[in-house]
């Protein structure tokens, strides 16, 4: 699927409102905190409209206007490391005279942020190369649309 | 590609609206279906398979063509153009004929296969290459021979067999209540006379009219035994590899498409047995620079415009294809040039050839056209004329011509669009070819309830790029589905998630639909 950037923010909003909310669920109860897993997919989402902008844009650079798989795994890899970039930013959380990122917690190591996100991002990447496209016959000539 | 000698058809043909009574009471054999596709090649095939998978009754559906298996005229053309059943194709992965929901695509199909044999390297590498393409890797094209063992597969289960008859159509007619009548001959002889047979929605799939042949080659042909010296790719041409491997030769090749890589590939693999083989390409004019879109620039090497598949990727379904849907005639016919056009695939084992060769001094390229071919003792003399820098005409003497120029594209060529061209005086788009609406439907032919769709190479210029490819062939088809269910065409139902899903599932444990 060679996504447009609606079908960028329509895709991002439904593999993150239901698969991701489910592992996000699934993490909560493992960690036993259901707040900072929750905030983390919201942000995740939020900040992944504005990088879907950005993707986009870089997209028109090539000539095929497509997104490789590898793009997309570079995508991912750096949209964590802003994320885990904000939660460690403390100073700039000082600044904004706030303790931290809201709503996660100031003990989330690197392992259950890698863990979470890594699988939540996985799963996703993988439904999007097969099963989108048996449930949505539509989906992927659609550039990942919906509506 | 059978030339119809134009027997009579019948005299009432002649109008452009048939009365149903007068079908009937004519002594031609006549018989009524609901749908019917004209072709039963490749595009009427997943036509076929849609409508199948959306619902309608086997029983309702006719393919009219003149071979048994869909991909036949497909697998003849590859042939000829040296693509055997063990080499591969232009499309990605996911253009998967025998399945409409392009998964399993024919990578993880080849991974699979592999990983059953044993071969669990090559199926690390296909997983490596499908993941890295196209910025690590050359991008993966599944083997020509796969595609056609998968359509096999998929006529069993949807039961091609019994929806697919021999018939040469002849003309198509709108009738007095709200149908279409095809006339149509039961042999190829043409001798069997006409039979009749009335549809409600009917399908135009009758691919290329035919090989393109060239004026030069015309003109050679109708003073020569052709066939041996002057060949085109899409015929039948072994005699000149065998020739060359025996003797070697001198070659001038037209063209700069993909077929004319795998000519180059085909020549470089006899060069390995004798070498004392030249190839003259001859080009047309130089391209230093390939066309920019936008901000991008497409690829261009030793005057080879590459690009991996025929359009850019997005035309198949990201914002390109949005953007082809919304143009106008005029935009979409510059964008059809713009973004196709002459393209070939750049693969590592293509450029390491050219670059050996021209090297090495047995591979040239030469600006300019070919003025005229006059036979030779054992071969051909031709004159080249030179470019606009340098107009001159130089005389050689080459053992055979491979014109890899192409097929024909003009409906005009093929005698079932010409009769309805000049009978209904169809529109044609600004790319020439016949001119649809975005549901891939023959507007000038509506007949309602009745209604024309078709699809490849006679769209190009429509709403879609590459039409001429298994993704554009379903993407058409897709596109009348959802016509047909929007004017609740019997049988045909909507395929949300659920059915989808479970239509998917009979196709992967193989049941009929
Ligand atoms: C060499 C080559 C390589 C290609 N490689 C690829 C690729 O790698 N990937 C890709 O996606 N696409 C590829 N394509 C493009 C496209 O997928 C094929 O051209 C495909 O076969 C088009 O299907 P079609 O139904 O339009 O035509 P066809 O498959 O040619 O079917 C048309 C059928 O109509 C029949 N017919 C014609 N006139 C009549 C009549 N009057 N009555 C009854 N029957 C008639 C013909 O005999 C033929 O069997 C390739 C094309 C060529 C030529």
């Amino acid at each position: 699927m060679t996504p447009t950037l609606w079908g960028r923010w329509q895709t991002r909003l439904l593999l993150l409102g239901t698969i991701g909310l489910l592992i996000t669920i699934g993490f909560g109860a493992l960690f036993g905190n259901f707040v900072t897993p929750l905030a983390l997919l919201g942000y995740v989402l939020l900040l992944g409209l504005a990088w879907d902008i950005v993707y986009q844009a870089l997209q028109s650079l090539r000539w095929d206007r497509d997104w490789p798989p590898l793009f997309m795994v570079g995508g991912g890899l750096l949209e964590a490391l802003l994320l885990w970039g904000l939660i460690k930013a403390d100073f700039l959380w000082a600044g904004l005279g706030l303790a931290g990122l809201p709503g996660v917690a100031p003990g989330l190591t690197l392992a259950q942020f890698a863990l979470h996100y890594g699988t939540v991002f996985t799963v996703i990447f993988l439904i999007m190369f097969g099963p989108m496209k048996v449930i949505f016959l539509k989906w992927r000539f659609r550039g990942g649309q919906f509506f | 590609m059978p030339t119809l000698s134009e027997p009579s058809l019948p005299s009432f043909f002649e109008q452009r609206q048939l009365s149903i009574g007068t079908l009937k009471h004519s002594s031609l054999p006549l018989e009524e279906t609901t749908y019917l596709t004209i072709g039963a090649g490749v595009g009427s095939f997943i036509w076929v398979d849609h409508l199948i998978i959306h619902g309608v009754d086997p029983t309702t559906i006719v393919a009219l063509g003149l071979e048994a298996r869909p991909y036949a005229r497909f697998r003849r053309l590859c042939r000829n153009s040296q693509i055997l059943d063990h080499d591969r194709l232009r499309s990605d992965s996911g253009g998967t004929p025998d399945n409409i929901w392009a998964w399993p695509g024919y990578a993880l199909r080849e991974m699979g296969r592999d990983l059953r044999c044993g071969r669990v390297r090559h199926a690390a590498r296909l997983a490596w290459q499908i993941f890295s393409e196209p910025v690590l890797h050359d991008p993966f094209t599944p083997q020509a021979g796969d595609v056609f063992t998968s359509l096999d597969r998929e006529a069993r289960r949807i039961g091609w067999r019994t929806i697919r008859r021999f018939g040469l159509a002849r003309a198509v007619r709108k009738t007095n209540d709200g149908r279409y009548v095809v006339a149509y001959s039961p042999t190829m002889a043409l001798k069997g006379g006409c039979r009749l047979i009335v549809a409600r929605y009917v399908h135009l799939a009758m691919g290329y009219p035919r090989v393109r042949v060239l004026p030069e080659l015309h003109q050679y042909r109708q003073q020569m035994d052709y066939s041996r010296h002057f060949v085109n790719t899409y015929e039948p041409h072994d005699h000149v590899y065998r020739r060359l491997r025996q003797t070697g030769g001198a070659i001038l090749l037209r063209g700069r498409g993909i077929t004319s890589s795998r000519i180059i590939q085909k020549l470089y693999e006899v060069y390995g047995h004798n070498p004392n083989i030249r190839i003259l390409h001859l080009m047309r004019s130089p391209k230093p620079n390939g066309p920019h879109y936008e901000y991008a620039r497409r690829l261009t090497r030793n005057h080879f415009d590459h690009q991996p598949y025929n359009f850019p990727k997005a035309c198949f379904g990201g914002d390109l294809r949005r953007v082809m849907e919304q143009a106008n005639d005029r935009e979409r016919a510059e964008l059809i040039s713009l973004w196709g056009g002459i393209t070939t695939a750049k693969r590592p084992l293509w450029e390491r050839i050219i670059t050996t060769g021209l090297t090495e001094g047995w591979y040239h390229i030469r600006f300019g056209r070919l003025a005229w071919v006059e036979p030779a003792q054992n071969g051909i003399t031709v004159a080249v004329q030179g470019d606009v820098a340098w107009s001159e005409e130089t005389q050689l003497r080459v053992d055979f011509i491979i014109d890899a120029t192409g097929l024909e594209v003009a409906p005009e060529r093929s005698p079932l669009w010409r009769d309805l061209l000049q009978c209904y005086g169809l529109p044609k788009n600004r790319a020439g070819q016949i001119k649809v609406t975005n549901d891939f439907e023959i507007a000038a032919l509506r007949n309602t309830p009745g209604r024309v769709f078709t699809g490849g190479i006679m769209s190009l210029g429509g709403p879609f790029a590459p039409v001429d490819s298994f993704t554009g062939l379903q993407y058409a088809a897709q596109k009348s589905l959802e016509s047909l269910i929007a004017q609740g065409a019997p049988g045909v139902r909507r395929l949300g998630p659920v059915r989808s899903v479970v239509q998917w599932s009979r196709w992967a444990v193989g049941v009929s639909p």
